[in-house]
């Protein structure tokens, strides 16, 4: 018996793709991505290996119909309320990613990885804030088989890792990042705009754009999310 | 605070041959992060203790590294039971307060108008999600969402396919019967 087709793959209506689609932001994603790293004390530039592409680099289903489904329909229920995809700029001005701290977390490899270079162990360790014990986390042995001790020295919570400490001020580089993000945001709203109103022409055109302008952007995987629902929706309507 | 790194870079002739252990760590959080992220909350723990929980779950992987078979199974396991220990932790520290409360006291303002559609999506989906049963709501989310096979869900969850398939089905018929209620609002609204 095979697999069910997915919603996201053509099962589920706009509004149903929407809705799925947003569980899978890469903004977020790659932000989420940040965090984690920097309070596992992993931040810090990649270089090469594997996985040293953009942050968040897990892509998202291809997408039927994106936000716009629900765009639609929350345009229908709030007439002339200000939900425009483009808000999108404001938010990220207004709520940006919170400072990372430098982390305090200790992680010793288990003995498999021993063979790796060592860890210098830590003179001082800093006391759990995190809700969760380490005795939470024996998984289970089908996988692999886990050590059943947790570190020694529980790490910082994450929210303590993002604790303020950086100035309220954007420093010029950050503000270009913004209006870069601001632009990018943009562009493939524009992509999306098109894709709404059936014109996979201008679509395209849009996402060269946005391809050209943006050649290591950062919603890259939202723009290959948008570049498969193009071709879906080129292809659709080439073999009705 | 102890700044800390995981490894020791090694000789600058060995990293360009394979990656180092931080390389590896920091690619594994990098590719599995959102579905840590995604199991965590669908076994419902709350978005305001998502950073943490994650955390945990790395700190789990990262030390089986070598040691993991199947990745997303594991990592679903260990985030099972860290989602496990969250709910009684949340439980425990907070008695008296709903977990809707909870909720809404841990997630971010809104902002009034700034509101997003993304987010409103989000949101949206976040209320139908959490209206379905756990047991549908995983196998729904890993499946609709996480694009896991019935056969890697079964694996997962330590369930029998035909149970996976049930409960995608039920998962499934839930959903758009939550979807059609929230367009039937909508049109409400706006006839309005």
């Amino acid at each position: 018996m095979s697999d069910l087709r997915r919603l996201l793959d053509g099962d589920g209506d706009d509004f149903e793709c929407a809705l799925l689609d947003s569980a899978r932001d890469p903004e977020e994603d790659a932000a989420g991505v940040e965090r984690t790293l920097g309070a596992l004390g992993l931040g810090g530039p990649m270089g090469p290996g594997p996985g040293g592409g953009p942050a968040g680099g897990s892509i998202a289903p291809a997408a039927k119909s994106g936000l716009t489904g629900v765009a639609d329909w929350l345009a229908l229920a709030a007439a002339g309320g200000a939900m425009a995809v483009g808000a999108a700029v404001v938010v990220a001005t207004h709520h940006p990613a919170p400072p990372q701290k430098p982390a305090a977390v200790v992680v010793q490899p288990s003995p498999a990885e021993s063979s790796a270079p060592a860890v210098e162990p830590p003179s001082s360790a800093v006391p759990p804030s995190s809700a969760v014990p380490p005795s939470a986390a024996a998984p289970s042995p089908r996988s692999a088989e886990p050590s059943p001790s947790l570190p020694e020295a529980p790490p910082a919570s994450a929210s303590a890792a993002r604790a303020p400490a950086a100035s309220p001020v954007p420093a010029p580089s950050a503000q270009g990042d913004e209006s870069a993000l601001r632009r990018e945001i943009a562009a493939l709203d524009r992509v999306r705009s098109a894709l709404h109103r059936g014109d996979t022409g201008k679509a395209r055109q849009e996402l060269a754009r946005y391809d050209a302008e943006f050649p290591f952007g950062k919603l890259a995987p939202e723009a290959e999310r948008l570049r498969r629902r193009i071709e879906k929706t080129g292809s659709a309507t080439s073999n009705p | 605070m102890l700044a800390h790194t995981l490894a020791l870079e090694p000789s600058a002739a060995a990293s360009v041959a394979e990656p180092t252990l931080r390389q590896r760590q920091q690619a594994f959080v990098e590719q599995h992060r959102g579905f840590v992220a995604r199991v965590l909350w669908s076994r419902g723990t709350p978005r305001g203790h998502l950073d943490d929980a994650v955390q945990q779950v790395f700190l789990v992987a990262l030390r089986q590294l070598a040691t993991i078979r199947d990745e997303r199974a594991f990592l679903y396991g260990v985030a099972s039971r860290v989602s496990q220990e969250v709910a009684r932790s949340v439980r425990r520290h907070a008695p008296s307060a709903e977990p809707e409360a909870l909720e809404r006291q841990a997630a971010p303002d809104p902002g009034g108008e700034e509101l997003l559609d993304r987010k409103r999506a989000r949101e949206l989906l976040d209320e139908i999600l959490e209206s379905l049963p756990e047991d549908a709501r995983v196998v729904f989310v890993l499946y609709e969402i996480e694009g896991l096979t019935l056969e890697e869900i079964a694996h997962a969850i330590d369930a029998p396919r035909g149970t996976v398939s049930s409960r995608l089905k039920r998962g499934r018929e839930l959903f758009k019967r939550a979807t059609k209620r929230l367009r039937a609002r909508f049109a409400k609204e706006s006839a309005r």
